[in-house]
C-alpha cells in the first residue's frame, strides 16, 4: 500500500525515535552540567555532592533509560528501511541492526551505572564505590560510541551508496563520518585530546539527520499490506 | 520457521522456571562475604540458572520475532525492536549473571568491598533494566500483533495494556517511595509464560 504524505503511522512515530532519543539524551547532559558531584575528585567530596543533588541524578537515570529505548526504537526502524533498500536477506542491515541495538545497550548500562552510584553513595554509604559506579556512569558512552557508531554508519553508508535510496550528501556525509569516529577515537585513544565529548555530539546529530530522513520516507516508500 | 518458533515457545518456559528458582534460591540470602561464602552453592546455582535464562529469552524472543515477521510487518515493522529489547533482556540477565560470579570469587579472596560493590551492581542490573526494555518489547508486540493474524487481537491489546500499567509502576517506583520492580518483573514473566504457549501452538496462525 501507499502511504499518504504527513499520515501519522507507527512507522512515522518509530521514525521519529532517533529525533526524540537526541532530546532525552540531551536533557540528560543538560542536568549534568548543571550539578558538581564530579566522580573526579575524592570520594567523601563526591559523595557528598551526590548525597545534596540526588534529585538530579534521579533524573538523569531516568533520562538515560528512556533515552535508550527510544535509540533501541530508532535501531529497529533504521534497519527496517535498510533491509528495505538493501533486499533480502539484507546482511548490511542486520550489520547495523546490530551495533545500533548495542548502543542503546550502552546508555541502558549508563544509566544503571548512575542508579548504582545513588544506591551505593545513599545506602550503603560506600564512598569509593559510589564514585566507581558513577565514573562507569559517565565514561561507559564516551568509550563506546566512537566504535559502535563507526560500525553502525559504515554499514549504513554500504547500503546508501549500493541502493541510492538516500540522498547523495547523506550518503557522503554518512560515509565522512564513519571514517572521522575511527579518525577520532584513534586520536582520542591515543594522544591527549579529549575528543570523545565531540564523537558523542556527532553522533547525536547524525542520529537526529538519519531519523529526519527516515520520517521522511516512510511518507514515500510502498509497505506490505497490513502495514498501516 | 515453524520449529524455531515453537522452540522459542519451549525455550521461553525453560528462561522462565529458571529466573523464578534462582529469585527462590537467593530470596533470603544475605549479599556480603560471609553470607556468600555460607551460601555459596545456593549462589553459584543462581548464577547458573541467570544464564540459562538470559540465553531462554533470547531465544524465546528470536522465535516470537520470527513468527510476527512471518506474519506482520514485515522487515519495516516493530518486530525488529522486539528481537533488539528481548536480545537486551537476556543480555541483561547474563550481565547479571557475570556479577555474581564475580561477587563470589572475591568472597573467596576475602575482598568484602569488592563483594558488596558487585552484588548491588548485580542486583541493579535486573531491577534498573527490565522495566524499560519490557515496556519497549511490549509496545513493539501490541502494534505488531494488531497488525498481523499471528495471534488473538486480545493479546495485541493486553501487551499494550501491559506496557500501560508497567509504565505507571515504573514511573511510581522511581519517583515515589513505593518498590514495585519486583511486581514489574512477576508480570514479565508471567507474560512470557502466555507468550511462550501461543508460540508453541495454543493459537494456531492463518497461513502464511
Amino acid at each position: 500500500m501507499k502511504l499518504r504524505p504527513g499520515r501519522i503511522t507507527w512507522e512515522t512515530m518509530g521514525a521519529s525515535a532517533g529525533i526524540w532519543a537526541v532530546l532525552w539524551l540531551t536533557v540528560g547532559y543538560a542536568i549534568v552540567a548543571t550539578t558538581v558531584a564530579d566522580p573526579s575528585i575524592a570520594d567523601a567530596d563526591y559523595v557528598r555532592a551526590l548525597v545534596a543533588e540526588r534529585t538530579k541524578w534521579e533524573w538523569v537515570t531516568l533520562v538515560r533509560l528512556v533515552g535508550g529505548a527510544l535509540v533501541l526504537w530508532f535501531a529497529g526502524t533504521l534497519a527496517g528501511r535498510l533491509r528495505m533498500a538493501e533486499g533480502e536477506p539484507g546482511r548490511l542491515a542486520g550489520a547495523a541492526f546490530g551495533p545500533a541495538v548495542v548502543w542503546a545497550g550502552v546508555w541502558m548500562l549508563s544509566a544503571l551505572f548512575n542508579s548504582s552510584a545513588i544506591v551505593l553513595a545513599t545506602g550503603s554509604g560506600d564512598h569509593a564505590g559510589a564514585r566507581l559506579a558513577a565514573l562507569l556512569a559517565r565514561d561507559t558512552p564516551l568509550v563506546l560510541t566512537a566504535s559502535v557508531m563507526f560500525s553502525v554508519l559504515l554499514a549504513t553508508a554500504l547500503v546508501a551508496r549500493k541502493s541510492g535510496g538516500f540522498p547523495a550528501s547523506y550518503t557522503h556525509g554518512t560515509t565522512f563520518l564513519a571514517i572521522a569516529f575511527l579518525v577520532l577515537a584513534i586520536a582520542d585513544w591515543y594522544g591527549s585530546w579529549h575528543l570523545s565529548p565531540m564523537i558523542v555530539g556527532l553522533a547525536f546529530i547524525w542520529m537526529a539527520v538519519t531519523s529526519v530522513l527516515l520520517v521522511r520516507g516512510f511518507a514515500a516508500i510502498d509497505l506490505p499490506q497490513g502495514a498501516s | 520457521m515453524v520449529r524455531l518458533e515453537r522452540f522459542g515457545g519451549a525455550t521461553g518456559i525453560v528462561a522462565v522456571a529458571a529466573i523464578v528458582t534462582q529469585f527462590v534460591l537467593v530470596g533470603t540470602a544475605g549479599t556480603d562475604a560471609p553470607a556468600l561464602l555460607r551460601a555459596r552453592v545456593r549462589w553459584e546455582l543462581a548464577t547458573f540458572l541467570r544464564m540459562v535464562g538470559g540465553l531462554g529469552i533470547m531465544w524465546f524472543t528470536t522465535g516470537f520475532a520470527a513468527r510476527l515477521r512471518r506474519f506482520g510487518f514485515g522487515p519495516a515493522g516493530p518486530t525488529t525492536i522486539v528481537l533488539g529489547a528481548g536480545l537486551l533482556w537476556g543480555a541483561m540477565w547474563l550481565l547479571s549473571a557475570a556479577f555474581n560470579s564475580m561477587a563470589i570469587a572475591e568472597a573467596v579472596r576475602g575482598d568484602a568491598w569488592s563483594v558488596r560493590w558487585l552484588s548491588i551492581l548485580g542486583s541493579q542490573t535486573v531491577l534498573v533494566l527490565t522495566p524499560t526494555l519490557m515496556i519497549t518489547f511490549l509496545i513493539a508486540t501490541g502494534v505488531a500483533v494488531l497488525a498481523s493474524p499471528t495471534f488473538p487481537r486480545r493479546f495485541g491489546h493486553a501487551a499494550l495494556f501491559f506496557a500501560a500499567v508497567r509504565t505507571v509502576l515504573a514511573l511510581v517506583d522511581w519517583y515515589g517511595g513505593a518498590d514495585f520492580a519486583m511486581r514489574i518483573m512477576d508480570m514479565t514473566l508471567i507474560w512470557v509464560v502466555i507468550a511462550s504457549v501461543h508460540l508453541m501452538g495454543a493459537t494456531r496462525p492463518v497461513e502464511a
